[in-house]
């Protein structure tokens, strides 16, 4: 009886590729750019279609429902805004997102989503991680999950890589059981890890030397520590030295200046060029975090001020994949924790709320131009089936070539499935 | 040694609230009407609501429709029968006969591409100026509603607009907190100023704090209200009055109203008892209904029992009515009624006597 699982030929097919790449590095090419080189060119044109990446992106705090994907304009809970039709016969928009309704042949949106937890501090890791059964263990966050599932591409590019406002750093926590080591890699306001290039007084041999002691030190730091710590602590450093191998991807000068003023010069904008980058460069999971989202207050104006940007960066982004054929082998996925009431409180705001929000997503193996899901008149319930968070883990996974019926990670000696056992992928969504 | 004894100081008198109405959804505005018969409030259901101050109980009757999204703002034409109002889809009508059998004068349903942040009466009732989310400034004749002016291609979100009494200038407030001047009629912008502290940046959002602009004194006071904010989200703000000379532009006196997680000025209103009604809201249950003497910075009268007002009105006879938002207002998740319905929230209004006055609160 065969015990080995799907991720198990992941990690096959990646060691292959990566020898085949380490070959040709060694025959004078550089990593993923000498692939081509050694297979035939279908071959390697297959292999890339194959490397399905993901790209998250995630507006924390919980974007209003209402004044994007879901408007109920002239409702009791409508707020002030109207609705504009999209590229899809029937189906309209928030008038925040012009950009956005042109592309929505190219989107599939669930409108029925239906979670449990209202609050951020417990719903956003629930929402993170798929919210399975509770099995006694903390499971992954859906980048590291994809990250020790598919592992990184042929790139040789950290697997798992988040590009947020603030502070960067790598966030073991993230991995949950998996080990430290499945981290996010996060990139600060989108700036690579500071002193990433190697200063021009260091020349490569004394760099290389310097490589080798860290190493030694390394060994005897962990022969006092956990393993798990220890493999963490050393996989920081080999994904420095492979970020160096990329400093080009940083380089702000190399950027298009019609790409910025596509993108938007703000935070979002710049967060979201740089995923493009990352993902043409080989990233397997990129996350772009937009804070700043918990709108109890102004909501109207907050959106007012938000979705534009919100607008304008996506929809380039989109574009871009669609125009570079990317949409082949990217999952890009849009959502947050919860939408927002529809009640609008005495602040003018608009609180959490899981009962009945909107998620949206496209690229490889999604059947774009879908509609999925439908909330009441006044936006106040779900009124077709239901789905949570768990049916999209089973939907994105399968997008992206995993099994999640079948696959399971292994926690010591414990099986666990990768998305909730009680749910299942949403056909509709999917090609 | 004993401290001399504190001369007493003697409590300023107060307002009284006489009576308090129901309003099932949330209100923007409320005004009385020139002739002092109707109270008209528009807001959250796109309609105009009107209660009967004459009648011997005070009534709500028949509402005005026509409009969509939100009545965002509403004025009455000094001296005059109509009523203006504008809403957050671009509509923007003119309402004749509101204290009894209304009509609709004139209408424009696209007189702005979406909301129509901002309307401002002139002091002879003649004109009005509007101001809309598409960064378009348009005069209107009020008798008809032949528009006069136009000043395109206003270079951010307008929040807040007035007319001079003269009608030769506009001025505008944007969500960056600057403060234009246009000549009429050819639409210059000959100045900009912009007002320090009244916006913020983070994380993609802009707060604007300059939200309410009045012109005083027979124009030679402007008046810059809002708030200074001081976060994005929740957008706290310390509710901020600056009082500007004009021509000169030169603050003269600025009042802050509360905390810095407070939130902004909605509404104010000169009272004929020489001081200013101001209505404040921000953080859930911060609203504050306060009354200020001129160059003064802290109101002799604040009460903070109505949560988070947004509107206040002067009646001719001296009474005040605040409307607020209903307290428990606030919920994350499905929170429901007693028999499990979700609802909305609603609108109370607040009628007050004004300090001084004999007037007693209405029995029951």
């Amino acid at each position: 009886m065969s015990h080995c699982r799907p991720w198990e030929h992941g990690w096959s097919r990646r060691r292959m590729l990566g020898a085949l790449a380490a070959g040709s590095a060694a025959a004078g090419g550089a990593g993923a750019a000498g692939l081509g080189g050694l297979l035939q060119p279908a071959v390697a044109d297959e292999l890339a279609r194959n490397d399905k990446q993901i790209l998250l992106i995630w507006l924390d705090g919980g974007m209003s429902q209402l004044e994007s994907w879901d408007p109920k304009p002239n409702t009791p809970f409508g707020g002030p805004f109207r609705s504009i039709p999209t590229t899809l016969p029937g189906i309209h928009v928030s008038e925040l997102m012009p950009k956005l309704a042109r592309q929505m042949k190219r989107l599939a949106l669930v409108r029925s989503m239906k979670t449990e937890d209202a609050n951020h501090s417990s719903g956003v890791p629930k929402i993170m991680r798929g919210h399975p059964r509770n099995r006694g263990v903390t499971y992954p966050f859906f980048g590291s999950a994809v990250a020790k599932l598919m592992g990184p591409t042929a790139s040789g590019l950290p697997p798992y890589v988040w590009v947020k406002p603030g502070n960067g750093g790598f966030i073991s926590k993230h991995a949950g059981f998996l080990g430290a080591r499945y981290g996010a890699l996060a990139l600060g306001d989108g700036k690579p890890p500071a002193n990433l290039v190697r200063p021009d007084s260091i020349t490569s041999d004394a760099d290389r030397v310097r490589q080798e002691l860290r190493k030694k030190f390394n060994r005897q730091f962990a022969d006092r520590r956990r393993g798990d710590f220890n493999e963490a602590n050393s996989y920081v450093y080999d994904v420095a030295q492979t970020l160096m191998k990329h400093v080009e991807l940083f380089d702000e000068k190399q950027l298009k200046e019609t790409d910025r003023q596509r993108y938007g010069t703000h935070d979002l904008g710049r967060h979201a060029l740089l995923a493009r980058r990352l993902i043409e460069a080989g990233v397997r999971f990129v996350q772009v975090t937009s804070y700043g989202w918990d709108t109890h207050g102004d909501n109207f104006n907050s959106h007012a001020s938000r979705m534009p940007k919100v607008d304008q960066s996506i929809s380039a982004l989109i574009e871009d994949l669609f125009d570079r054929g990317l949409d082949e082998r990217v999952l890009v996925v849009v959502m947050a924790e919860f939408g927002r009431t529809p009640r609008i409180n005495g602040s003018v705001g608009r609180d959490h709320w899981p009962n009945a929000w909107s998620v949206a997503m496209t690229g490889c193996g999604i059947r774009t131009g879908t509609v999925v899901g439908e909330t009441l008149a006044d936006g106040t319930d779900v009124k077709s089936t239901p789905y949570d968070i768990g049916h999209m883990f089973h939907t994105w996974f399968s997008a992206v070539g995993l099994d999640s019926a079948e696959a399971q990670y292994m926690n010591g000696t414990q099986p666990l499935p990768i998305a909730h056992d009680d749910m299942h992928k949403v056909d509709e969504l999917l090609i | 040694m004993a401290d001399a004894p504190k001369p007493t100081e003697k409590k300023p008198p107060e307002p009284r609230e006489l009576f308090k109405l129901d309003c099932d959804r949330q209100l923007m505005v409320a005004r009385f009407t020139a002739c002092g018969r109707m109270l008209v409030a528009g807001g959250y259901d796109a309609s105009i609501r009107r209660w009967d101050l004459c009648a011997e109980q005070t009534v709500e009757v028949d509402r005005v429709e026509g409009h969509h999204g939100w009545v965002s703002w509403l004025e009455v034409q000094p001296g005059g029968d109509l009523v203006f109002s504008a809403d957050t889809w671009g509509r923007l009508q003119a309402t004749r006969g509101i204290a009894g059998t209304p009509e609709i004068a004139w209408h424009h349903e696209q007189a702005h591409d979406g909301w129509i942040r901002s309307l401002s009466v002139s002091d002879d009732g003649q004109a009005l100026v509007t101001a809309g989310r598409d960064g378009v400034i348009r005069v209107w004749s009020a008798v008809d509603g032949k528009l006069l002016h136009q000043l395109k291609d206003h270079p951010a979100d307008v929040f807040a607009v007035a007319i001079h009494p003269e009608k030769k200038v506009i001025v505008t407030g944007d969500l960056f907190g600057v403060l234009r001047r246009f000549e009429l009629p050819g639409g210059k912008c000959v100045s900009e100023t912009s007002l320090a502290g009244m916006h913020f940046y983070k994380r993609i959002q802009d707060v604007g704090g300059l939200r309410l602009l009045r012109f005083h004194d027979r124009g030679r006071t402007l008046i810059c209200a809002g708030g200074e904010p001081q976060a994005t989200g929740r957008a706290i703000a310390v509710p901020t009055i600056h009082w500007l000379d004009w021509p000169g532009l030169k603050i003269r006196h600025t009042a802050r109203l509360g905390a810095k997680n407070h939130g902004f000025v909605f509404d104010l209103a000169w009272h004929p008892g020489g001081y200013w009604a101001v209505v404040t809201s921000g953080q859930p249950g911060s609203g504050q209904f306060l009354l200020l003497k001129p160059g003064q910075e802290k109101p002799f009268f604040n009460t903070t029992k109505m949560s988070n007002c947004h509107s206040l009105a002067v009646h001719g006879d001296g009474r005040i009515v605040v409307t607020a938002s209903n307290r428990n207002s606030q919920g994350n998740g499905a929170v429901r009624d007693k028999r499990g319905n979700y609802v909305a929230n609603f609108s109370p209004l607040h009628v007050f006597a004004p300090p001084g006055s004999e007037e007693k609160p209405a029995a029951g």
